[in-house]
């Protein structure tokens, strides 16, 4: 394999650039509708992606991450860390499990006695370690870096006492916007409705408030995924030309333009 | 009536979630210092190799799916079994050889599929935004001024060529926009999505759906 | 108030109405009103009735029967079609155009139409939730989804089981309604809207957006000339890495893959080389299994156009001249010290923050120092949150965010809250920062007066497409007045 390329780099390398251009120029003729190359060519993209996926989870975890430490550890005799061990049991119990679910067949029910218990139990364990990391982690995070912070900074500009009077109305018109869009995406509407008059029509006006700044929000938010999309159809246009250009091709169509336009 | 399976596996799910946050919690807060630090940290390293595994396990799944597809002879078979092929070319090439992903084989596979395949894919969301942006970016619509003056304001200010004649003053109102009231706005969703997460995260621990 | 229900998308509409305000089928055939419990039972967010929970080919059970159920005095289905005799539901179908295999209908036919009907801004009837348009931001609306077309030919096939063709035509309406809500390359076009004018066609739009980032690339159309805009935290970012001392070890969380490499690699780049001038050693991490291959990439061309310039032969790299080769591959491991993906998502991004080299697995004399800096290349404002909330408060090092230009509003609280250092986002970021980089530059690159170009044309075909829109808007509801 190395040695083929190494034996024709430059065809392998313009080989590429080919399949890579027809590539996208198949996948890009889906706009103009349906058709079975478009299709098999999405077909073929998410089997490479898969394999490249497959091979980077072994590669770049399991092998280095698990198998090398304990083989190494192994190999010179030395009792490996239990830690290793255990995190060994786990990833064996998980890929177990998750194989038994795959290749179920649609007679059997779900942990219906027997090994298929014992294994739906077992691999619930490294599950829900996975799930705990992630819920603990993402819950503590929240907190730490974006609940409290933003808290934090939304009182300060909102209760700036020593500014002058336009910033002391700015600072609080933030705060206000901050706290009606929180009024309008999280309050219990029902709640809000059995509040005294008055106070209902403060939080409806609150509420009022943040939703048409979240709606403000919502179009710079929009516009600039717009160009944030057009920016990649921008670089594959570019990349088409570049092809094009390296090919000769787009010369060839100058060259026949020029001729129909007597040029 | 819940089988006994189901129950034991919700309460391993939910003793380790009351375990797990607990451990972390008191590490973050120093309570024991750094005693609880080791123990965090290979929780960290453990769910970095179990998600590994997961990865492997999904491309198991979805290749054995298409592996029934073809052994069925579903509508579109041809397609599962070239998804089978570039899967099978991908994985030996970089299972082969010690260098995996740098195996020259598969640098190419990604500079000639992956790369521009995906890359293409994408190219085309802006066709559809622009077309959503024609039906719904309309003032008639639900909050459809608010949101078309915010976006036309943006778009106004960032066309790289209105820079030329647009009166500096709307330029500076769009930014002021982004920084102010636009900001603030954002930042009551970021507090609100960020509330949302902790309950529901705090909901799960406690036990409770 | 009183609406009946689309027995195409099963979206509610108001009493009267002549077409869906959803997805333009014809209503005029039965008017039979839903009143408002039965509104408040089924929301429109719910899937939609089947066409055989009333015209069933089954027999309902009156326990079965939700208007029995909620205590309706009528058992009458909410579209009673007199399906219940055996072959009318094949009549029933033929009389639906909509719901028949497309045939010999070419696609891209359907043109967009106001339904002048109805008042559009009703939020009680508006098809569309508030904040739909939030909704994808993240750029997660997946082609394979939208250009997958219902083999409705197969959907419906007489060969089927009764049970299995109500399943059918609940999902054809279910599908029906997404297309009518989101726009779709392929909206079937088997049913065509009254004609009324203006009527721009989908497939126009295509067109204009297309040719307009095309032809000035093509072309080299004439540039409109004017510059992008410096937005805050340009500067600040470039003042940061430009304080950084020689040799200085920055951690690089790389958030984006070949998806979204033709904008972040635009806006990567200059801040790459700027490293790279500053002789920073580069520690790079991801958790998208793209990432490491991607930051090879940009890091290898970076460095080749930095050499360059070390050499005193000036801006060499134009244009990527073809796959990079393994000599490219070694400039780019030489400046990064490690560059390695990570699985498991969030749950793997705390241990970067506290114990950098076991993240890495390497060993902790691999890295000489902490990080001084950490840079965010982010597709989607999340990776961004996410790093400040899981990594940042646990090894503090200050953070730029380099991002997508749809980031920029979504990190802006933080960058007020100076949980940011700087923010580079979008094309205009990334052409504002090579002009800090390279002040004294005098003439354009051909590449990027090419980018501008296609952009200027780009951002004014959408600024068209978005004005015709509320123009069509506005001349319907003046014809409705």
């Amino acid at each position: 394999m190395d040695a083929f390329f190494t034996l024709s780099p430059a065809l392998i390398a313009n080989a590429g650039l080919w399949i890579g251009f027809l590539f996208s120029l198949m996948i890009f003729s889906a706009i103009l509708g349906d058709h079975f190359l478009a299709r098999l060519t999405q077909y073929i993209l998410v089997g490479a992606a898969l394999g490249y996926v497959a091979v980077l989870a072994w590669q770049e975890v399991l092998r280095p991450r698990l198998f090398t430490p304990l083989w190494t550890a192994t190999r010179a005799g030395d009792p490996a860390d239990l830690w290793l061990w255990a995190l060994l049991a786990l990833a064996v119990l998980l890929f177990a499990a998750g194989l038994e679910r795959i290749f179920r067949t649609p007679t059997a029910r779900k942990g219906s006695g027997g090994w298929r218990a014992i294994m739906a139990v077992l691999g619930s364990i490294p599950l829900a370690i996975m799930l705990a990391v992630a819920v603990a982690a993402g819950v503590i995070g929240a907190m730490e870096g974006t609940i409290f912070p933003q808290f934090m900074r939304a009182a300060q500009t909102g209760l700036p006492w020593r500014a002058s009077p336009g910033d002391l109305f700015l600072g609080a018109l933030m705060l206000f916007i901050t706290g009606g869009s929180l009024i309008y995406l999280r309050a219990d509407r029902q709640l809000i409705e059995q509040q005294p008059p008055i106070l209902r029509q403060v939080l409806r006006w609150w509420a009022g408030l943040g939703k048409r700044a979240l709606w403000l929000a919502a179009g710079l938010v929009f516009a600039r995924l717009l160009v944030a999309r057009l920016t990649l159809l921008i670089a594959r246009m570019e990349f088409f030309m570049i092809h094009l250009e390296q090919t000769g091709l787009w010369r060839w169509a100058e060259s026949i333009w020029a001729r129909i336009g007597g040029g | 009536m819940k089988s006994p399976t189901l129950l034991l596996t919700r309460s391993i799910t939910v003793i380790a979630l009351v375990a797990i946050f607990a451990l972390l919690a008191l590490d973050r807060a120093q309570v024991f210092g750094d005693a609880l630090r080791p123990f965090a940290n290979r929780l960290f390293a453990w769910a970095i190799v179990l998600g590994g595994v997961a990865l492997l396990l999904g491309a198991i799944n979805v290749a054995w799916v298409h592996l029934r597809r073809v052994q069925v002879g579903a509508p579109d078979w041809i397609g599962s079994l070239a998804l089978l092929v570039a899967l099978f070319v991908v994985l030996a090439a970089g299972l082969v050889d010690p260098a995996g992903t740098a195996n020259p084989l598969v640098e190419w596979l990604f500079d000639a599929i992956i790369a521009p395949g995906q890359a293409t894919l994408f190219a085309l969301l802006v066709f559809f935004m622009a077309a959503a942006a024609y039906r719904y970016l309309r003032i008639g619509r639900p909050g459809g001024a608010w949101i078309l003056v915010g976006a036309l304001l943006m778009m106004l200010t960032q066309l790289p060529v209105a820079s030329g004649w647009l009166p500096p003053g709307v330029a500076n109102f769009t930014v002021w926009l982004l920084e102010q009231p636009g900001m603030a706005a954002l930042r009551g969703a970021l507090l609100g999505s960020s509330l949302a997460l902790a309950l529901v995260g705090l909901r799960m621990i406690v036990g409770r759906r | 108030m009183t609406a009946i229900r689309c027995p195409h998308c099963g979206a509610t509409n108001r009493a009267g109405s002549n077409f869906c305000n959803a997805c333009g089928a014809d209503l005029r055939m039965d008017d039979a009103p839903l009143s408002p419990d039965q509104l408040g039972a089924r929301s429109a967010d719910q899937p939609a009735p089947s066409a055989s929970a009333a015209p069933s080919v089954e027999p309902t059970s009156p326990e079965q029967d939700p208007a029995q159920e909620s205590g309706q005095e009528s058992a009458r289905p909410l579209f009673d079609l007199g399906l219940a005799s055996p072959g009318a539901e094949e009549q029933w179908l033929a009389d639906q155009p909509w719901l028949q295999a497309e045939g010999d209908e070419a696609p891209w036919e359907e043109g967009d139409e106001i339904p002048a009907d109805e008042p559009q801004d009703d939020e009680a009837f508006a098809p569309i939730p508030e904040g739909r348009l939030i909704t994808g931001v993240q750029g997660l609306l997946s082609p394979l989804n939208i250009t997958s077309r219902v083999d409705q030919q197969s959907l419906v096939s007489p060969s089927l089981p009764p049970s299995a063709r109500e399943l059918s035509l609940d999902e054809i309406r279910r599908i029906r309604r997404l297309m009518a809500e989101e726009p779709s390359p392929l909206p079937a076009g088997e049913w065509r809207p009254p004609r009324r004018w203006p009527t721009l066609r989908i497939p126009w739009i295509f067109w204009i957006i297309g040719l307009s980032a095309f032809l000035p690339i093509a072309l080299l159309l004439g540039n409109l000339g004017g510059e992008p805009r410096q937005w805050p935290g340009v500067q600040e970012a470039y003042a940061t890495i430009d304080a950084l001392p020689p040799g200085a070890t920055v951690l690089v969380y790389w958030a984006y893959d070949p998806a979204t490499s033709g904008e972040l690699d635009q806006v990567a780049e200059p801040v790459v080389r700027h490293l790279l001038d500053k002789r920073a050693h580069l520690v790079v991490v991801s958790t998208l299994p793209g990432g490491p291959a991607t930051a090879r990439r940009l890091v290898a061309k970076a460095a080749l156009d930095s050499d360059a310039r070390s050499r005193g032969a000036g801006r060499t790299l134009e244009r990527t001249p073809s796959l990079p080769d393994a000599a490219t591959f070694f400039r780019a491991d030489a400046r990064m010290v490690a560059n390695v993906f990570l699985a498991g998502g969030v749950a793997a991004l705390p241990l970067i923050g506290e114990d950098l080299p076991a993240a890495l697995g390497v060993d902790a004399a691999g890295l000489e120092q902490p990080p001084a800096l950490t840079l965010v290349f982010a597709a989607r404002g999340e990776d961004v949150q996410y790093w400040l909330e899981q990594v940042q408060p646990r090894n503090r090092a200050p953070v730029i965010a380099v991002a997508s230009a749809v980031v920029d509003p979504q990190a802006r609280p933080y960058w007020d809250s100076g949980q940011l250092k700087g923010l580079v986002s979008g094309f205009d970021g990334a052409y504002s920062y090579e002009r800090l980089r390279t002040p004294f530059r005098t003439a354009t690159p051909q590449s990027e007066r090419a980018r501008l170009t296609a952009q200027n044309w780009g951002q004014i075909a959408l600024l068209v497409v978005i004005g015709l829109g509320n123009l069509a808007a506005i001349l319907g509801f003046r014809r409705e007045a």
